[in-house]
């Protein structure tokens, strides 16, 4: 087959997409995990992983940058590259998203102010959203990036539910705001990871279709 | 193929005698409807 090096070179940088979206996954889950056990030593193996990371960044911007450079692609090629160099930087933001999650338990201390039902709702739709963009990616699947996109809005109205209730918390006792303070960065961090798992879900609809959409 | 790129607007790409595909340049170039197309300008095979 003709390009066989070339071919190689874009599946290696497809990979690389996936096994960093892989281990962002798995600092997104811990970090949950993290705050909702308020398990200090979870959240700093989350913390650990930023360190591993950087590799995986450099090995795919200098893999696009030698695809770009010495191959010429074009086409469905060139739309592989386009998505992998957003995906990457959407996961790069999901990656410092979750970290931020994970600083919080130790800011946090003591108990709940609250039981947390609702946020892990919310995380666990989150959760799906970001395993099935990538898959969708990993399958060049528009439908699926479609159907994963659309969860958006059941992010956006627990959101605003627990939004409302620690207003009203803050409201009632001002001995609270402190903590009711980081549970409201909380909740947006997480709603910020699903805006991103959104914008992966886009860069997959140009990778299969050539089609530039917005969904959220 | 690159200098059709860069000087036409529209491109035809044609195998053995047959004609596969017309279209506008960037349509050819960008996200050809037919995978012989896509397969050529790819480098997939030529």
């Amino acid at each position: 087959m003709a390009r066989e090096r070339y071919l190689k070179h874009l599946e290696i940088l497809k990979d690389s997409v996936l096994s960093f979206g892989k281990i962002v996954k798995l600092m997104f889950d811990d970090s949950i995990m993290a705050v909702i056990d308020l398990d200090i030593k979870m959240a700093e193996k989350v913390l650990a992983f930023e360190t591993e990371i950087s590799d995986i960044e450099d090995e795919i911007e200098v893999s696009i940058l030698d695809l770009l450079t010495l191959q010429q692609p074009i086409a469905s090629d060139l739309r592989l590259i386009v998505s992998a160099l957003k995906i990457s930087a959407d996961l790069k933001r999901i990656m410092g998203l979750a970290i931020d999650i994970a600083k919080i338990p130790r800011k946090i201390g003591g108990d709940h102010i609250i039981p947390l039902v609702d946020l892990k709702k919310m995380a666990d739709i989150v959760a799906y959203m970001l395993e099935n963009s990538l898959k969708a990616f990993e399958t060049r699947d528009q439908e699926l990036a479609r159907v994963t996109a659309d969860r958006d809005d059941e992010v956006d109205k627990i959101f605003y539910i627990i939004w409302t209730e620690l207003i009203q918390i803050m409201l009632t006792d001002k001995n609270l705001i402190h903590k009711t303070t980081y549970l409201l960065f909380l909740i947006r961090y997480i709603e910020r990871i699903a805006d991103h798992c959104c914008n992966v879900c886009e860069s997959v609809v140009y990778l299969d279709t050539a089609e530039r959409v917005k969904l959220n | 193929m690159q200098q059709a790129a860069r000087v036409s607007d529209y491109t035809g790409f044609f195998l053995m005698g047959e004609l596969v595909e017309f279209d506008e340049i960037r349509k050819i170039f960008h996200n050809p409807q037919e995978k012989l197309t896509e397969d050529y300008i790819t480098g997939r095979f030529g």
